[in-house]
């Protein structure tokens, strides 16, 4: 099914591939094409310790799929010109290779190889090991990353997302070359499969280099992985770490599980909820940068919003994260008795949809796109709908997040620093 | 396939001198949703006024008279579809650039927007050189203050990430005396004798005298670009000082070896080699240097990764990567300090290997494939074509993309060799795990 949509001058492809698997595609001019290959398996859908998956195994298989019985695959990409990459998440795991157009559909067949094809000698399994556990411990180093996991330990104490996505060194020691087999042949078939590629593309060309690189995979069953669903139990964490400032990080739980294009309008409206509010361009940011309060460089919103779990962040770097803290829950308070939303929703959705637009500009931004709205079930065009026009987003949609998201009395807070 | 076949400019950009020597840049494409607009200011790294400029690149970004606040700045940016203004300071080599950017979306894809998007770009970078938010003349006091804490914040904060800190130490230890031991970020120990008065003299002198490229990439006129400029920029009617030459480092010594302590869970190993090829050198070296810093640890493919990260797995991260205007190589890794010597002693091996025996022909192919693909692939976006040529513009070098891609094709395993056998260890930097008594 192909369809051209007016405005963004762009069009988009879905084609149903082999055994159940997905492609969606945007073909147009340029030099370079992208893609990504998504697996529908994450961290969460590990099934634990006592069942085969320890946590972290899924990073572990996309790291170990790198090897094959020819050496690192990676520089068979590299020998025709191609970048590859990939990336473990809570719900998903991605491989995603970035080509010139006249070798883009070799570099789709590699990609389909490196995730589809296992190879694991038991001494690279071991060596796998003390790689993961060394990357672990560079991480320890960046204050990002440990608010981060501090702030999920935090919300969801002693669940699955809290632990670090790469697991944990105890956690690796029981995965072995077996275990990495039965995995990929568990969770790596063609149904938990979508591509989503942008460039000049020949689309009827791609849908046979896909199925043909299919035809190799693993037949499994297919039924979709089972996931565990976070369940939020706000309390408050602090871990030291020798920072010159302490980061504050609040976070606040989603419920109310949606999806499908709900998922995307809710994604937005939070998104848009917390630039007005605290923004740029709010006057909370003003008000707390000129006092000193506020650290503009690290002061910020993030919303993280799936069908299995939702939560939004606000973070920064403070002298008093204290004081930081409560005039955010006071802010929130007070935004429910204001018009704060009603006078400054267009300037919100404005910049909104510029930055939308923008998305379809690259190649990769542009996959990413598509990726957001296709692992949502979403038709892109569908998702660029909800910004502008007759059923675009509103200002009750922004009043629901404050209602039902943005509770100060269901904050997990955060802080890391001395 | 419907690849874009059309043969290649010549040069990337339609490049005109505007009176008083204000280059504008213009790259016509319909390839993007946007339109970007960035202005530099270069001038050369001094102490000093590296700290008084990039205090001045916080200040501007604070408001215009028309625009007294951030509030206002950033409601005016948002209600033109989420313009984006910001002002920084960056380092390219031992050039300090004030760089002023823009980038809106294309107003092809908001049919109902109201506003020229383009102009009202220039217009903002215009009154943000040249109208600043002042109270009485001049800076609030209060907003100096906080920029210089924020700025005093944000080096610290910088060194938060160890990796950076220890490259920078080591910068500083072999480049000591000349621009590239400075920050473009600027030093919180020069803050103290600035003030309001002093930044605005500067100012008005900076923006009236420094040389000006403006680069703007989108689907736009040149024309029409040219004529914006004029309206808009500031100061265009006089002539301005000339680019200054890149400076020469200081001689090379011994090797020496320095090892510093800091709270960090995993050591941070830094070694500084001397290449002695440049940038402004013989094309053939200089496109010798890029394939060999592919091949030697500029890649997930190069020896460093995959034999010293993947087989002896000796440490997660190792990567090479050159300063093109000095000429300087680094190799930086995070290992542990038992297996510090052994790291060191291997990368110097594969140095040595390629100096003997040079590259293998599949690691050259696959080194030139990679480079031409990213320089080709470079025009589907702006970043990599603004940097490229306004680094060698920097660098007095006349090279298009388009030339330094024959360049590369040109390389022999010969030059590859040639050029790792130049290349000296001039320093090894080891900031370690604080040692506490545990």
């Amino acid at each position: 099914m192909r369809q051209t949509h007016e405005s963004l001058c762009e069009t988009v492809e879905m084609r149903d591939l082999a055994d159940g698997a997905r492609l969606c595609v945007t073909p147009r001019a340029g030099r370079r094409c992208h893609a990504v290959l998504s697996v529908d398996y994450g961290a969460l859908h590990e099934a634990g310790t006592g069942r085969g998956e320890p946590p972290g195994i899924a990073h572990f298989l996309e790291h170990r799929l790198f090897e094959k019985p020819d050496g690192d695959i990676s520089e068979r990409f590299t020998d025709i010109g191609a970048d590859v990459d990939a990336q473990t998440g809570f719900t998903a795991t991605s491989y995603s290779v970035t080509s010139g157009a006249e070798t883009f559909p070799a570099a789709l067949e590699l990609l389909f190889e490196l995730a589809g094809r296992t190879h694991f000698p038991e001494d690279s399994v071991a060596r796998e090991r003390s790689i993961v556990g060394h990357e672990i411990q560079l991480f320890e180093d960046n204050v990002e990353w440990m608010s981060f996991q501090t702030m999920l330990q935090a919300l969801y104490p002693a669940q699955r997302i809290a632990v670090d996505i790469a697991g944990t060194p105890e956690s690796l020691l029981g995965i072995d070359s077996q275990m990495l087999t039965r995995c990929h042949q568990h969770r790596y078939h063609a149904s938990a499969v979508q591509v989503f590629a942008c460039g000049p593309i020949a689309v009827a060309e791609l849908v046979d280099t896909c199925n043909e690189a299919l035809s190799l995979w693993p037949k499994g069953d297919s039924s979709p992985a089972a996931i565990h669903l976070p369940v939020a139990n706000p309390g408050v964490l602090h871990v030291p770490m020798a920072v010159p400032r302490v980061r504050r990080m609040l976070a606040f739980p989603d419920e109310i599980r949606r999806q499908g294009i709900a998922l995307m309008r809710h994604e937005l409206a939070m998104e848009m909820t917390l630039d007005i509010l605290f923004g740029p361009g709010s006057e909370f940011f003003s008000r707390h940068y000129e006092s000193g309060l506020l650290d503009g460089e690290t002061f910020g919103g993030e919303v993280h919003m799936d069908e299995s779990y939702g939560f939004c962040v606000l973070s920064g770097d403070a002298d008093d994260p204290d004081a930081l803290q409560s005039v955010i829950l006071e802010e929130l308070a007070q935004a429910r008795r204001s018009d704060w939303i009603e006078t400054d929703f267009e300037r919100a959705r404005r910049r909104a949809y510029g930055d939308m637009v923008c998305q379809w500009e690259d190649v990769e931004s542009t996959v990413g796109f598509l990726e957001n709205a296709g692992l949502r079930g979403c038709h892109p065009f569908s998702v660029a709908e909800i910004y502008a026009g007759e059923t675009a987003i509103n200002t009750g949609d922004i009043r629901r997040c404050l209602e039902e998201c943005l509770r100060p009395e269901r904050v997990a807070v955060a802080s890391v620093g001395e | 396939m419907i690849a874009d076949n059309s043969p290649p400019a010549p040069d990337d950009f339609d490049s005109r001198q505007l009176v008083g020597g204000v280059q504008l840049h213009v790259r016509r494409s319909t390839r993007f949703k946007s339109v970007w607009i960035d202005l530099f200011q270069p001038v050369l790294m001094q102490p000093g006024n590296v700290t008084r400029l990039a205090l001045l690149g916080r200040l501007l970004e604070r408001g215009t008279s028309r625009l007294p606040d951030l509030r206002a700045l950033n409601r005016h940016t948002d209600w033109l579809y989420g313009a984006a203004l910001s002002t920084q300071t960056i380092a390219v080599g031992p050039f300090q650039l004030l760089h002023l950017h823009y980038d809106v979306v294309d107003q092809a894809f908001i049919p109902q927007a109201e506003d020229d998007l383009l102009a009202c770009g220039l217009q903002l970078l215009g009154e943000v050189l040249s109208d600043p938010f002042l109270e009485q003349g001049r800076f609030p006091v209060a907003r100096v203050e906080q920029e210089k804490s924020s700025l005093c914040r944000y080096v610290e904060s910088l060194y938060g990430d160890r990796t950076l800190l220890a490259q920078r130490r080591a910068m500083e230890q072999m480049c000591s005396g000349t621009p590239w031991a400075l920050l473009p970020h600027g030093d919180p120990a020069e803050l103290e004798g600035l003030d309001g008065d002093n930044i605005l003299q500067f100012l008005q002198d900076f923006v009236a005298n420094e040389p000006v490229d403006v680069y703007v990439c989108g689907d736009v006129d040149a024309d029409q670009v040219e004529a914006l400029c004029a309206q808009h920029l500031p100061s265009l009617d006089r002539s301005r000082r000339s680019l200054p030459a890149v400076p020469d480092l200081p001689p090379a010594t011994e090797p020496r070896h320095i090892r510093e302590e800091e709270d960090v869970s995993q050591g941070r190993l830094v070694l500084g080699f001397r290449t002695h090829v440049q940038l402004a050198g013989p094309e053939i070296e200089y496109a010798a240097l890029v394939l060999f810093n592919l091949i030697f640890g500029g890649d997930a493919h190069s020896r460093l990764y995959s034999r010293i990260r993947e087989d002896a797995g000796l440490c997660y991260h190792i990567a090479s990567f050159t300063d093109p205007m000095s000429g300087l190589l680094f190799v930086e890794a995070g290992v542990e300090p038992d297996d510090r010597q052994i790291l060191l002693e291997q990368v110097l091996a594969e140095l040595d290997d390629i100096a003997t025996h040079g590259p293998t022909g599949p690691e050259l192919q696959r080194s030139q494939n990679l480079a031409r693909q990213r320089l080709e692939s470079a025009e589907d976006g702006r970043d990599g074509l603004v940097r490229f040529h306004l680094s060698r513009r920097l660098a007095g070098v006349e090279t298009s993309r388009l030339h330094f891609l024959t360049c590369l094709a040109m390389v022999t395993a010969a030059d590859v060799r040639a050029v790792a056998a130049r290349i000296r260890l001039d320093t090894e930097y080891f900031l370690e795990p604080r040692d506490t008594g545990d």
